[in-house]
């Protein structure tokens, strides 16, 4: 695939635009490095900071004589502690047949007796490696780096299929001082910038001047974005995307305005808006093509469907033909490369294939049903005004059973109809049909688990629970998921896996294979030291009775939001039997504590009966999503949960 | 015995007809694995076999077969199967089956399945190692995938070795290995703790020898303990003589690999004019020995980094002296022959030692090996020897870490070979004194003003936390604070490079919630850093894997209003594996908490483990007692 063509029969029309009115300020000299650079000690605004980029600058400009993009970038970095040295060793990676890099330089700087010095790397010290049969890494490592250098490099890219032009990461692992970057496109070539992460002060412009072309006139758009001192990345838990909060801009490819460049790359995913992106895909082989196929998988159909009467019982007994006959190859996609078409169970195949065969069958079956475009978690949210193509990349199906709405994915054996993978639990998706729709990927499932728990207590400190615990929705999918990993066999055996304080006595699961049903799991539990005596009373924590839960926000500050992906609910109900010639003095205190907008509520209930304590407790999270600014209410939510779970009952001996 | 002799002769037929053993016709039926071998395993490797011919001293190849079932869906990654080659070593004919549950043959690999990589990604790698990947497809569990291949060495220094301890959660059915050694051609090997153990026959060419062991358990872990791995059944095999890159070598002694050492390095540390004046210059002033080589260190350790180049023979062979002197940078056996250059350009000689690096690793001294994987210095002055760890940056000078302390090692220098063994830490080097008060309010909450000092090997963990920046070790308090709510105001560290080294942290934060409601009482748990765990009583075999002792004494000041209705009573328990005291006391309204655990070097049978884990349970009891505040 040779892709690269020459517009120099052109290259007398040519109006060389020297001028650019939008770049930024900040020049950027090659070996202009200053002694207040090898001076520096630390990067202030993050004093803990192993290694900073002072700078790193960069453009995507149309080169009009080689009718192909240039990338240039131009990066200088400051090493600061010994941790930061492995920063001076270079990986750039490209693109074979489709991109050339050359005009690589690096020199490294330090100053020694008081004065600057430089080394330039020699042509042998850059190493070619293949990497994969589509990408090679130019490998390079700094020599005399030292904790005070200062290194730079500068390399191009030329990329001659106009799908394939580099992106810009404004953030990285260590700070950036600073980061700009420029791009000078031509109209005819149509990108989507795609922002990702969220960068408080970045700088935009835009400006644009007329540009000729022999029969039309176009224009050169420029581009310009710069920040500075951008925090290092960091991750924190309950993020949907790490990559994708990573700040920078991505271009990618929507459209080509000249025939002869737009017939070369085939190039026709053309994505202006989710309107015409809808009925592209309607026309596309491995979709739209797809959604039409009736009669051609009757050989997975149930063989009593017509004796079916409901709607629902049609699709429940397809879905389940589905999930137990197709084996998912554990791709995901958008696009079905190949449909079982004859009967070939032994088989597996990328999740676009497996939900197409499940929307002909229910189609087939007289059920109305479409696909549903999105992007999962791991790909960010799905982007709003504009199609973009490297975000979409997951398919599920909607039903409409009679006048009801079921979401629908045919990967996982274990996941009930209407409940999607965890990982689409992502906000919006769309609808694909002629102009389409936005529509809601929620659905009624939560993380959901309901424990109760008998505990008797005696004054040996022995304590026998008998418990039961209900997962639901994600919780049991997850719990499901284990057991099929590592079978039940494994599983109860981890269960028995006795320490020295907790003896399994008894322990079975309900349910595993009853999909619409809670899982179940029964155990009885003794603890040799979960009674604590202390002078003549007794102090026993009845959290000890239930498997512990992290409490995941512990910063003090969130960078992120914070996306449980659906809402979460855990109840807890205690009965606690205390011993014989006991009282109770003291119990957790009730509790009741909601977050702003009624976006969640913790509740602890406690009371004593007879020779009995009955405490519930229950922590609910109705939102998937909470802001930043949303995070210091979650935070003290779950401080005040931990420490509810952290209280004690406390008996006393009765004076006889 | 029958059958195996049976099965010897069969295997040699098919490799002298030149026939592949692929054409064995074979099934993977699920239902055939040994019901005593599946509980708790995702994968079961069926079958492993390999056939390995020597044709020289420098040429051979093996013929690699493999089968193995993939359970469950926790196996999933098996499925891609990565096959490491160089310059010595070439792949071919790669085959690949896929069987299903009942034993039918439901795919074969193609070419699109089969991926040519680069062998190390990452920067600061460069080599010419590659890997071809084969990428088995999924299919419905439980399948086997069967895979076979050919590599073909052109240069011999390592033969084959097989573990018969698989991890966790695998399962061995069979493995076996046979090894094709022409009758001129001594062949070495060592084997223990097999149930059947070498069988040899010898034909017109070659001797042979056969290995085929059964259903072999997976490997139990326990926490506190390690297994050594020189008492787990294996087979080593190793040449007599051998050639690498045009190098020839004799493996049958320590002496004769440590020569062959030497020959691919020769002239390789000698000192430039550039080298000699700045050693010079460094040293001017210090006359004793042990400074200069501190000296030298040092500015050895300022002015490289770790930088691996492993071409061609460069795997084996050190970078000259002085191209580290030029870039700066260097893998371990550059850094290691720069630093010995340094020292020889003082007039002090060195020792490049070869080591087998990893916590717990160790060389087998009675079965010369190349096993090393890295290189360290040694140096012996007329008092002491000091070792250089070269490939650290930051390593204290004289410290050798749990990478590569306590085991044998092999050192060359100057027509000089030694097997060696490095120094290893005792109980009494490793220790942990944590001291500082904690001061309780009413509603919890707990201003904590700790110092802690590591040393010996657990310095390492505050030397890696120094590194971290803030967010990280605010999440690694928070987990030493048993997940609390934290809020860090200080920290600061200070390391003390000694050969026994200091890692010292100094931290001042808040906890929420760290006394904890009972009705109108307030109860904490006073010991806040490294309770002991609760273990299993399982019986198994192992070995201490690090003796320590631990010294705590912490200050607790009671919220106004409240005193202690309830202390934990000072306890003093002493056994063969070591010794426990803590308690608490009361000092001017102040509660004082102090700890002392001391836990012995030493190896354990099954009945003395047991022993062990209730000793520990014990200690995990008493290290979960609380302290009962009430309001007065």
């Amino acid at each position: 695939m040779k892709l690269r063509i020459r517009f120099l029969d052109y290259s007398g029309l040519i109006f060389l635009l020297l001028s650019c009115s939008v770049s930024f300020a900040q020049e950027s000299i090659f070996g202009d490095v200053s002694k207040a650079e090898l001076e520096m000690t630390k990067y202030s605004p993050d004093p803990t900071a192993a290694a900073v980029v002072l700078f790193n600058v960069g453009e995507n400009k149309y080169d009009q004589l080689n009718g192909d993009m240039v990338f240039t970038s131009h990066k200088r970095i400051k090493i600061l502690k010994k941790a930061g040295l492995n920063e001076a060793d270079i990986l750039i990676p490209f693109y074979n047949e489709v991109q050339k890099l050359y005009k690589i330089k690096a020199g490294v700087y330090n100053l020694e007796d008081g004065i600057v010095t430089q080394t330039l790397l020699s042509t042998k010290a850059f190493y070619n490696e293949k990497t994969s049969p589509e990408m090679t890494s130019r490998k390079f490592s700094f020599p005399n780096v030292r904790v005070g250098s200062v290194i730079e490099y500068q390399y191009t890219i030329e990329t001659y299929d106009f799908t394939y032009i580099p992106h810009w990461t404004f953030q990285e692992y260590i700070p950036v001082a600073y980061s700009s970057f420029h791009a000078e496109i031509p109209s005819f070539l149509q990108y989507n910038l795609v922002k990702k992460g969220a960068l408080g002060n970045l700088v935009y412009k835009f400006d644009s001047k007329p540009f000729y072309w022999p029969g039309n006139a176009f224009e050169l758009n420029f581009y310009s974005w710069e920040s500075r001192d951008i925090p290092a990345f960091q991750t924190e838990p309950y993020i949907n995307s790490k990559e994708q909060q990573i700040a920078g801009i991505e271009f990618e490819l929507s459209k080509i305005l000249i025939e002869s460049y737009s017939q070369i790359f085939s190039f026709k995913d053309f994505s202006p808006s989710y309107e015409v992106y809808s009925d592209r895909l309607l026309d596309k082989d491995d979709f739209g093509h797809k959604i039409n196929l009736p009669g051609i998988f009757h050989y997975l159909m149930p063989a009593d469907l017509d004796k079916m009467k409901t709607q629902k019982e049609k699709m429940l007994a397809i879905y389940d033909a589905v999930i137990n006959k197709l084996t998912w190859n554990g791709e995901e996609s958008m696009f079905a490369e190949n449909l079982p078409g004859k009967f070939k169970v032994n088989s597996s195949y990328n999740s676009a294939a497996i939900n197409f065969v499940l929307l002909n069958m229910l189609h087939d079956a007289g059920i109305a049903a479409d696909p549903i475009i999105l992007s999962t978690r791991d790909k960010g949210y799905i982007p709003p005004n504009i199609p973009i193509r490297s975000r979409l990349n997951y398919i599920v199906v909607k039903a409409n059973i009679d006048g009801q709405f079921v979401m629908l994915d045919g990967t996982d054996p274990l996941r009930p109809a209407g409940m999607l993978p965890f990982s689409c639990m992502n906000g919006k998706g769309w609808k694909v049909l002629h102009y389409g729709e936005w529509t809601d990927l929620r659905t009624n499932e939560s993380f959901s688990t309901i424990y109760s728990t008998f505990i008797t207590l005696s004054d040996s400190s022995f304590t026998r629970s008998e418990a039961s615990t209900v997962l639901d929705g994600y919780d049991a999918l997850d719990e499901r998921k284990i057991v099929h990993a590592i079978g039940l066999e494994q599983v109860r055996k981890l269960a028995y896996n006795t320490s020295g304080d907790r003896i399994m006595q008894n322990w079975e699961m309900q349910n595993l294979d009853s999909l619409y049903k809670p899982l179940l799991i029964k155990e009885t539990v003794d603890y040799k030291n979960a009674v604590q005596r202390a002078g003549n009373k007794l102090i026993y924590n009845p959290f000890s009775a239930v498997p512990p839960s992290e409490n995941p926000f512990v910063q003090e500050k969130r960078l992120y939001p914070v996306d449980f992906g659906c809402p979460v609910s855990v109840k807890y109900n205690f009965i606690i039997f205390i011993p014989k010639g006991y009282e109770v003095t003291g119990i957790p205190k009730p509790e009741n504590y909601s977050l702003p907008n009624g976006n969640g509520r913790l509740t602890l209930q406690s009371e004593i009966q007879d020779n009995k304590i009955v405490i519930s407790c229950s922590l609910q999270i109705k939102k998937s999503v909470f802001t930043v600014a949303e995070y210091p209410s979650l935070k003290e939510f779950f401080t005040l949960f931990s420490r509810k779970q952290s209280e004690y009952v406390v008996m006393k001996k009765k004076n006889s | 015995m029958l059958m195996k002799r049976l099965f010897t002769i069969c295997l040699i037929i098919l490799c002298t007809s030149r026939i592949c053993l692929t054409q064995m016709i074979q099934k993977y039926e699920f239902d055939e694995i040994p019901k005593a071998i599946l509980p708790g395993a995702s994968i079961v490797i069926r079958s492993a076999q390999k056939l390995f011919c020597i044709k020289s001293p420098s040429e051979g190849y093996s013929i690699v077969k493999e089968a193995i079932t993939l359970v469950n869906s926790s196996a999933a990654e098996i499925r891609y199967i990565r096959l490491p080659y160089d310059k010595f070593e070439s792949i071919s004919n790669i085959k690949g089956n896929i069987y299903d549950k009942s034993g039918h043959l439901i795919y074969k690999i193609g070419i699109n399945d089969i991926m040519d990589l680069a062998g190390d990604w990452a920067p600061g790698i460069i080599s010419d190692n590659r890997v071809k990947e084969i990428a088995f497809p999924v299919r419905a569990y439980p399948y086997t995938i069967e895979y076979e291949y050919k590599i073909t060495y052109h240069g011999l220094l390592n033969y084959p070795e097989l573990d018969f301890s698989p991890e966790t959660g695998i399962a061995v059915e069979r493995r076996g290995m046979q090894c094709l050694v022409p009758k001129s051609m001594p062949f070495r090997f060592k084997e223990q703790g097999l149930k059947f153990g070498v069988d040899s026959v010898t034909n017109r060419k070659y001797k042979i020898y056969t290995w085929q062991e059964e259903n072999i358990p997976a490997k139990e872990i326990e926490p506190w303990l390690i297994v050594n791995k020189l008492s787990m059944p294996y087979v080593k095999t190793a040449p007599t003589k051998f050639s690498v890159g045009g190098y020839d070598g004799d493996l049958s002694s320590w002496t004769g690999f440590g020569n062959w050492i030497q020959i691919i390095n020769r002239d390789r540390d000698v000192p430039d004019a550039e080298t000699v004046a700045t050693v010079k210059k460094l040293i001017t002033g210090i006359s004793d020995k042990k400074e200069i080589v501190k000296r030298l260190y040092e500015y050895m350790q300022s002015t490289t980094r770790y930088v691996s180049i492993q071409l061609g023979i460069g795997g084996w062979q050190t970078a000259p002296a002085f191209e580290v002197r030029k870039t700066g940078y260097g893998d371990c056996k550059a850094l290691s022959n720069y630093m010995h250059t340094l020292l020889r350009a003082a007039g002090i000689n060195s020792y490049y030692t070869l080591i087998k690096a990893g916590k717990y690793e160790n060389s087998d001294p009675n079965f010369p090996l190349n096993d090393f994987t890295h290189i360290i210095l040694n140096v012996p002055l007329p008092n002491d020897t000091i070792w250089l760890e070269c490939t650290d940056q930051d390593c204290p000078f004289g410290y050798l870490g749990t990478f590569t302390d306590n085991r044998y090692a092999l050192a060359v220098s100057d027509n000089d070979v030694k097997l060696v063994h490095t120094p290893g830490y005792s109980k009494n080097d490793n220790r942990v004194e944590n001291s500082g008060s904690v001061s309780i309010a009413e509603d919890g909450t707990a201003e904590v003003s700790m110092h802690l000092n590591r040393t010996g090997l657990l310095y390492e963990e505050v030397n890696s936390i120094s590194q971290l920046d803030k967010k990280n070790s605010i999440d690694w308090l928070s987990g030493k604070y048993s997940n609390k709510a934290l809020k860090l105001d200080t920290i600061q560290f200070s390391i003390v490079k000694n050969r026994i080294p200091e890692g010292k942290m100094d931290v001042k934060l808040s906890l929420r919630n760290f006394a904890n409601r009972g009705g109108n009482l307030l109860i904490y748990s006073p010991c806040i850093l490294g309770k002991a765990e609760y273990i299993s009583e399982k019986s198994i075999s192992g070995m201490i894997a690090l003796p320590y002792i631990v010294n705590d004494s912490i200050v607790f000041i009671l919220p106004a209003g409240y005193s202690a209705e309830y202390i934990p009573a000072m306890v003093n328990i002493k056994e063969e594996f070591g010794s426990y005291q803590a308690g608490c006391s009361i000092h001017e309204g102040k509660i004082v908490f102090t700890r002392h655990f001391e836990l012995n070097d030493g190896s354990f049978d099954k009945a003395k483990k047991v022993l062990f884990s209730q000793w520990i349970n014990v200690v995990a009891r008493l290290d979960r007692r609380n302290v009962v505040l009430s309001p007065n």
